[in-house]
Protein backbone atom coordinates (compact mmCIF):
# COMPACT_ATOMS: atom_id res chain seq x y z
CA UNK A 1 0.00 0.00 0.00
CA UNK A 2 0.97 3.30 -0.71
CA UNK A 3 0.49 6.60 0.64
CA UNK A 4 -2.14 7.65 -1.71
CA UNK A 5 -4.05 4.48 -1.01
CA UNK A 6 -3.56 4.81 2.77
CA UNK A 7 -5.04 7.95 2.77
CA UNK A 8 -7.85 7.07 0.53
CA UNK A 9 -8.45 4.14 2.56
CA UNK A 10 -8.38 6.32 5.93
CA UNK A 11 -10.89 8.92 4.34
CA UNK A 12 -13.28 6.22 3.51
CA UNK A 13 -13.07 4.72 6.92
CA UNK A 14 -13.94 8.53 8.71
CA UNK A 15 -16.91 9.55 6.14
CA UNK A 16 -19.58 8.54 9.04
CA UNK A 17 -17.34 11.06 10.76
CA UNK A 18 -18.76 15.58 10.39
CA UNK A 19 -16.84 16.57 7.36
CA UNK A 20 -14.74 18.96 9.22
CA UNK A 21 -13.72 16.50 11.90
CA UNK A 22 -12.76 14.28 9.10
CA UNK A 23 -11.33 16.66 6.91
CA UNK A 24 -9.09 17.65 9.77
CA UNK A 25 -7.64 13.98 10.52
CA UNK A 26 -7.03 13.76 7.20
CA UNK A 27 -5.17 16.81 6.57
CA UNK A 28 -3.26 16.16 9.89
CA UNK A 29 -1.86 12.76 8.17
CA UNK A 30 -1.61 13.82 4.34
CA UNK A 31 1.28 16.37 6.13
CA UNK A 32 2.42 14.00 8.57
CA UNK A 33 3.41 11.68 5.74
CA UNK A 34 4.93 14.99 4.14
CA UNK A 35 6.98 15.53 7.16
CA UNK A 36 8.24 12.03 7.77
CA UNK A 37 9.64 12.88 4.49
CA UNK A 38 10.64 11.50 0.93
CA UNK A 39 11.11 7.67 1.00
CA UNK A 40 9.45 7.09 4.69
CA UNK A 41 6.27 5.93 3.53
CA UNK A 42 6.34 2.34 4.32
CA UNK A 43 8.21 3.04 7.75
CA UNK A 44 5.03 5.49 8.51
CA UNK A 45 2.67 3.22 7.43
CA UNK A 46 4.06 0.48 9.50
CA UNK A 47 4.53 2.92 12.50
CA UNK A 48 0.63 4.18 12.23
CA UNK A 49 -0.78 0.46 11.91
CA UNK A 50 -3.20 -0.14 9.34
CA UNK A 51 -5.94 2.83 8.19
CA UNK A 52 -8.14 0.73 10.10
CA UNK A 53 -6.52 0.87 13.31
CA UNK A 54 -5.95 4.59 12.73
CA UNK A 55 -9.82 5.06 12.26
CA UNK A 56 -10.90 3.42 14.73
CA UNK A 57 -9.49 5.57 16.93
CA UNK A 58 -10.44 8.71 15.20
CA UNK A 59 -13.63 7.45 15.83
CA UNK A 60 -13.75 6.62 19.24
CA UNK A 61 -12.42 9.99 20.15
CA UNK A 62 -15.31 11.67 18.18
CA UNK A 63 -17.29 9.44 20.49
CA UNK A 64 -15.91 10.79 23.75
CA UNK A 65 -15.36 14.75 22.35
CA UNK A 66 -19.26 13.98 21.29
CA UNK A 67 -20.58 14.14 25.21
CA UNK A 68 -19.75 16.06 28.44
CA UNK A 69 -17.47 13.72 29.93
CA UNK A 70 -13.90 14.63 28.95
CA UNK A 71 -13.19 16.35 32.22
CA UNK A 72 -14.59 12.82 33.92
CA UNK A 73 -12.32 11.06 31.04
CA UNK A 74 -9.14 12.92 31.53
CA UNK A 75 -9.42 12.40 35.46
CA UNK A 76 -9.31 9.02 35.09
CA UNK A 77 -6.19 7.22 35.02
CA UNK A 78 -6.62 3.74 33.93
CA UNK A 79 -8.52 4.51 30.41
CA UNK A 80 -7.35 5.14 27.16
CA UNK A 81 -8.88 4.95 23.94
CA UNK A 82 -9.05 1.62 23.30
CA UNK A 83 -10.35 0.84 26.71
CA UNK A 84 -13.19 2.75 26.29
CA UNK A 85 -14.54 0.36 23.02
CA UNK A 86 -14.10 -2.52 24.84
CA UNK A 87 -16.33 -1.29 27.77
CA UNK A 88 -18.43 -0.15 25.22
CA UNK A 89 -18.89 -4.14 23.82
CA UNK A 90 -18.97 -5.66 26.60
CA UNK A 91 -21.47 -3.79 28.75
CA UNK A 92 -23.60 -2.47 26.16
CA UNK A 93 -25.15 -6.35 25.78
CA UNK A 94 -28.63 -4.85 24.95
CA UNK A 95 -27.58 -2.17 22.33
CA UNK A 96 -24.91 -3.34 20.17
CA UNK A 97 -25.56 -4.63 16.73
CA UNK A 98 -22.86 -6.19 14.86
CA UNK A 99 -20.88 -3.56 16.27
CA UNK A 100 -17.67 -4.94 14.74
CA UNK A 101 -18.61 -5.50 11.47
CA UNK A 102 -19.76 -1.89 11.50
CA UNK A 103 -16.15 -1.15 12.37
CA UNK A 104 -14.28 -2.75 9.72
CA UNK A 105 -16.72 -1.63 7.09
CA UNK A 106 -16.24 2.52 8.56
CA UNK A 107 -20.11 2.89 8.68
CA UNK A 108 -20.40 3.78 11.95
CA UNK A 109 -22.36 6.63 12.34
CA UNK A 110 -21.25 8.14 15.54
CA UNK A 111 -21.02 4.54 17.03
CA UNK A 112 -19.02 5.42 20.44
CA UNK A 113 -20.94 8.57 20.55
CA UNK A 114 -24.80 6.19 20.60
CA UNK A 115 -22.68 3.53 22.67
CA UNK A 116 -21.58 5.81 25.39
CA UNK A 117 -25.04 7.83 25.42
CA UNK A 118 -27.29 4.59 25.16
CA UNK A 119 -24.95 3.23 28.13
CA UNK A 120 -26.16 6.47 30.34
CA UNK A 121 -29.42 6.21 29.22
CA UNK A 122 -29.67 2.81 29.83
CA UNK A 123 -28.24 3.07 33.76
CA UNK A 124 -30.04 5.55 34.43
CA UNK A 125 -33.39 3.87 33.81
CA UNK A 126 -31.69 0.49 35.25
CA UNK A 127 -31.17 2.41 38.40
CA UNK A 128 -34.67 4.61 38.70
CA UNK A 129 -37.12 2.37 36.96
CA UNK A 130 -39.09 1.94 40.19
CA UNK A 131 -39.02 5.84 40.40
CA UNK A 132 -40.51 5.85 37.17
CA UNK A 133 -43.11 3.66 37.65
CA UNK A 134 -44.65 5.45 40.75
CA UNK A 135 -44.25 9.18 39.02
CA UNK A 136 -46.23 7.32 35.85
CA UNK A 137 -49.36 6.09 38.49
CA UNK A 138 -49.40 9.41 40.44
CA UNK A 139 -49.41 11.40 36.84
CA UNK A 140 -52.49 9.13 36.28
CA UNK A 141 -54.26 9.53 39.25
CA UNK A 142 -54.48 13.48 39.13
CA UNK A 143 -55.14 13.51 35.20
CA UNK A 144 -58.25 10.91 35.95
CA UNK A 145 -60.47 13.97 34.87
CA UNK A 146 -59.01 14.36 31.88
CA UNK A 147 -58.41 10.54 30.58
CA UNK A 148 -62.21 9.63 32.35
CA UNK A 149 -63.72 12.64 29.97
CA UNK A 150 -61.56 11.64 27.08
CA UNK A 151 -63.14 7.68 27.93
CA UNK A 152 -66.69 9.12 28.62
CA UNK A 153 -66.50 10.74 25.44
CA UNK A 154 -65.20 7.77 23.22
CA UNK A 155 -67.76 5.56 24.58
CA UNK A 156 -70.62 7.72 23.62
CA UNK A 157 -69.74 8.01 20.34
CA UNK A 158 -69.33 4.39 19.62
CA UNK A 159 -72.95 4.03 21.64
CA UNK A 160 -74.14 6.76 19.32
CA UNK A 161 -73.18 4.81 16.18
CA UNK A 162 -74.14 1.56 17.33
CA UNK A 163 -77.54 3.07 17.76
CA UNK A 164 -77.71 4.27 14.52
CA UNK A 165 -76.90 1.49 12.72
CA UNK A 166 -79.50 -0.48 14.95
CA UNK A 167 -82.26 2.23 13.76
CA UNK A 168 -80.76 1.60 10.33
CA UNK A 169 -82.00 -1.83 10.15
CA UNK A 170 -84.94 -1.68 11.72
CA UNK A 171 -86.41 1.20 9.92
CA UNK A 172 -85.44 -0.68 6.64
CA UNK A 173 -86.88 -3.91 8.00
CA UNK A 174 -89.83 -2.08 9.00
CA UNK A 175 -89.87 -0.66 5.83
CA UNK A 176 -89.86 -3.78 3.96
CA UNK A 177 -92.31 -5.02 5.80
CA UNK A 178 -95.06 -2.78 5.87
CA UNK A 179 -94.35 -2.40 2.19
CA UNK A 180 -95.14 -6.21 1.68
CA UNK A 181 -98.03 -6.44 3.77
CA UNK A 182 -99.71 -3.29 2.16
CA UNK A 183 -98.55 -4.52 -1.06
CA UNK A 184 -100.11 -7.70 -0.43
CA UNK A 185 -103.47 -6.13 1.13
CA UNK A 186 -103.43 -3.51 -2.14
CA UNK A 187 -103.56 -6.60 -4.58
CA UNK A 188 -105.71 -8.70 -2.75
CA UNK A 189 -108.73 -5.51 -2.50
CA UNK A 190 -107.75 -4.54 -5.58
CA UNK A 191 -109.23 -7.76 -6.94
CA UNK A 192 -112.08 -7.86 -5.10
CA UNK A 193 -112.90 -4.42 -6.45
CA UNK A 194 -112.37 -5.64 -9.39
CA UNK A 195 -115.96 -6.52 -10.32
CA UNK A 196 -118.02 -3.65 -8.90
CA UNK A 197 -115.30 -1.56 -10.81
CA UNK A 198 -112.78 -2.18 -13.20
CA UNK A 199 -110.70 1.34 -12.84
CA UNK A 200 -110.60 0.93 -9.47
CA UNK A 201 -109.88 -2.21 -9.50
CA UNK A 202 -106.87 -2.43 -11.77
CA UNK A 203 -105.63 0.79 -9.99
CA UNK A 204 -105.20 -0.21 -6.77
CA UNK A 205 -103.84 -3.75 -8.06
CA UNK A 206 -101.03 -1.59 -9.70
CA UNK A 207 -100.22 0.42 -6.51
CA UNK A 208 -100.36 -3.17 -4.70
CA UNK A 209 -97.35 -3.99 -7.26
CA UNK A 210 -95.91 -1.05 -6.98
CA UNK A 211 -95.93 -1.61 -2.93
CA UNK A 212 -94.73 -5.49 -3.42
CA UNK A 213 -91.82 -3.99 -5.62
CA UNK A 214 -90.12 -1.65 -3.21
CA UNK A 215 -90.77 -4.09 -0.22
CA UNK A 216 -88.65 -6.63 -2.90
CA UNK A 217 -86.35 -3.66 -2.31
CA UNK A 218 -86.13 -3.12 0.74
CA UNK A 219 -85.50 -6.89 1.65
CA UNK A 220 -82.96 -6.73 -0.79
CA UNK A 221 -81.41 -3.61 0.94
CA UNK A 222 -81.58 -5.46 4.24
CA UNK A 223 -80.47 -8.51 2.93
CA UNK A 224 -77.16 -6.13 1.80
CA UNK A 225 -76.78 -4.55 5.47
CA UNK A 226 -76.84 -7.72 7.28
CA UNK A 227 -74.66 -10.23 4.49
CA UNK A 228 -72.18 -7.75 3.34
CA UNK A 229 -72.21 -4.76 5.38
CA UNK A 230 -72.14 -6.01 8.88
CA UNK A 231 -69.50 -8.45 8.01
CA UNK A 232 -67.25 -5.81 6.77
CA UNK A 233 -67.45 -3.70 9.27
CA UNK A 234 -66.74 -6.31 11.87
CA UNK A 235 -64.01 -6.82 9.28
CA UNK A 236 -62.25 -3.63 9.68
CA UNK A 237 -62.54 -3.08 12.87
CA UNK A 238 -61.08 -6.10 13.79
CA UNK A 239 -58.71 -4.70 11.35
CA UNK A 240 -57.83 -1.56 13.04
CA UNK A 241 -56.18 -3.79 15.96
CA UNK A 242 -54.71 -6.14 13.22
CA UNK A 243 -52.89 -3.18 11.64
CA UNK A 244 -52.83 -5.65 8.45
CA UNK A 245 -56.22 -7.53 7.55
CA UNK A 246 -56.00 -10.22 5.52
CA UNK A 247 -58.39 -9.28 2.72
CA UNK A 248 -61.17 -11.88 1.32
CA UNK A 249 -62.63 -11.51 -2.18
CA UNK A 250 -61.44 -7.91 -2.16
CA UNK A 251 -63.41 -6.47 0.80
CA UNK A 252 -60.52 -4.07 2.35
CA UNK A 253 -60.54 -2.02 5.02
CA UNK B 1 6.28 -0.93 28.49
CA UNK B 2 5.64 -1.75 31.84
CA UNK B 3 2.71 0.78 33.43
CA UNK B 4 -0.12 1.53 31.13
CA UNK B 5 -0.76 5.48 30.20
CA UNK B 6 -4.22 6.75 30.97
CA UNK B 7 -5.60 9.55 29.26
CA UNK B 8 -4.62 12.00 31.58
CA UNK B 9 -1.39 11.01 31.96
CA UNK B 10 -1.14 11.23 28.09
CA UNK B 11 -2.83 14.83 27.50
CA UNK B 12 -0.43 16.23 30.32
CA UNK B 13 2.37 14.79 28.47
CA UNK B 14 1.43 15.81 25.46
CA UNK B 15 0.95 19.35 26.34
CA UNK B 16 4.46 19.62 28.24
CA UNK B 17 5.85 18.76 24.94
CA UNK B 18 4.02 21.30 23.24
CA UNK B 19 4.80 23.62 25.53
CA UNK B 20 8.49 23.32 25.76
CA UNK B 21 8.29 26.01 22.43
CA UNK B 22 6.25 28.69 22.76
CA UNK B 23 5.36 28.93 18.79
CA UNK B 24 4.45 25.12 19.30
CA UNK B 25 5.32 22.31 16.88
CA UNK B 26 4.04 20.47 14.03
CA UNK B 27 2.19 17.23 14.57
CA UNK B 28 4.88 15.22 13.10
CA UNK B 29 7.49 16.56 15.39
CA UNK B 30 5.23 16.51 18.54
CA UNK B 31 4.21 12.71 17.65
CA UNK B 32 7.78 11.81 17.25
CA UNK B 33 9.00 13.81 21.03
CA UNK B 34 6.44 11.92 22.93
CA UNK B 35 7.41 8.94 21.31
CA UNK B 36 10.97 10.02 23.11
CA UNK B 37 9.29 9.43 26.52
CA UNK B 38 6.88 6.97 25.61
CA UNK B 39 5.90 3.86 23.71
CA UNK B 40 2.76 4.32 22.19
CA UNK B 41 1.57 3.80 18.69
CA UNK B 42 1.94 6.84 16.25
CA UNK B 43 -2.10 6.84 15.78
CA UNK B 44 -2.33 7.71 19.27
CA UNK B 45 -1.62 11.01 19.17
CA UNK B 46 -4.13 12.49 16.63
CA UNK B 47 -6.66 11.64 18.83
CA UNK B 48 -5.09 13.30 21.73
CA UNK B 49 -4.49 16.52 19.98
CA UNK B 50 -7.68 16.86 18.55
CA UNK B 51 -9.25 16.69 21.66
CA UNK B 52 -7.11 19.28 23.66
CA UNK B 53 -7.61 21.42 20.81
CA UNK B 54 -11.66 21.28 21.42
CA UNK B 55 -10.89 21.65 24.95
CA UNK B 56 -9.04 24.78 24.08
CA UNK B 57 -5.90 23.62 25.62
CA UNK B 58 -4.29 23.80 22.12
CA UNK B 59 -5.04 25.86 19.51
CA UNK B 60 -3.93 25.60 15.65
CA UNK B 61 -2.69 27.80 13.12
CA UNK B 62 -1.09 27.42 9.88
CA UNK B 63 2.25 28.37 8.81
CA UNK B 64 4.15 27.96 5.32
CA UNK B 65 7.33 25.73 5.17
CA UNK B 66 8.75 24.59 1.61
CA UNK B 67 5.76 25.82 -0.46
CA UNK B 68 3.68 23.80 1.75
CA UNK B 69 1.26 24.56 4.55
CA UNK B 70 1.93 23.27 8.05
CA UNK B 71 -0.40 23.06 11.27
CA UNK B 72 1.21 23.95 14.16
CA UNK B 73 0.15 23.43 18.25
CA UNK B 74 0.14 25.96 20.56
CA UNK B 75 -0.66 25.83 24.24
CA UNK B 76 -3.33 28.04 25.22
CA UNK B 77 -3.21 30.02 28.60
CA UNK B 78 -5.78 27.75 29.64
CA UNK B 79 -3.41 25.00 28.24
CA UNK B 80 -1.06 25.90 30.40
CA UNK B 81 -2.87 26.40 33.83
CA UNK B 82 -4.22 22.76 32.94
CA UNK B 83 -0.53 21.54 32.41
CA UNK B 84 0.31 22.86 35.78
CA UNK B 85 -2.51 20.82 37.30
CA UNK B 86 -1.20 18.16 36.07
CA UNK B 87 2.15 18.48 36.99
CA UNK B 88 0.91 19.20 40.68
CA UNK B 89 -1.01 16.01 40.72
CA UNK B 90 1.91 14.30 39.38
CA UNK B 91 4.16 15.31 42.05
CA UNK B 92 1.87 14.27 44.59
CA UNK B 93 1.02 11.04 43.10
CA UNK B 94 4.65 10.34 42.35
CA UNK B 95 6.02 11.31 46.08
CA UNK B 96 3.51 9.29 47.65
CA UNK B 97 4.55 6.08 45.34
CA UNK B 98 8.05 6.69 45.25
CA UNK B 99 8.31 6.50 49.19
CA UNK B 100 6.32 3.40 49.59
CA UNK B 101 8.82 1.87 47.28
CA UNK B 102 11.71 3.56 49.09
CA UNK B 103 10.20 1.85 52.38
CA UNK B 104 10.43 -1.10 50.77
CA UNK B 105 13.85 -1.04 49.89
CA UNK B 106 15.10 -0.45 53.13
CA UNK B 107 14.32 -3.83 54.17
CA UNK B 108 16.03 -5.03 51.78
Amino acid sequence: MNKEEYLSRLRDLTSSLPVEDQMDALYFYQTYFEDAGEGKEQDVISELGSPEEVAKKILAEQGISSTEDSTASANSTTEDSTVYSETCESTDTHNSTGAKQNQTNGKVRGFFANCKNKLDNWEYYQTHKSGCIILLIIAAIFTIPLWGGIFGGIFGLVAGIVGVLIGLYAAVFALSLSCLIGGVACVIAGFAVLIPSLGVGLFVIGIGLLLLALSSLGWALFGQLCFRFAPWLVRSFIGLFRKSTPTVGGASA
Amino acid sequence: MVFNTGAALLDAIVLASVSKEPEGAYGYKITQDVRDVLEISESTLYPVLRRLQKDQFLETYDQAFNGRNRRYYRITGEGKAKLTDYTVAWKDYTTKINNLFMEGEQYE
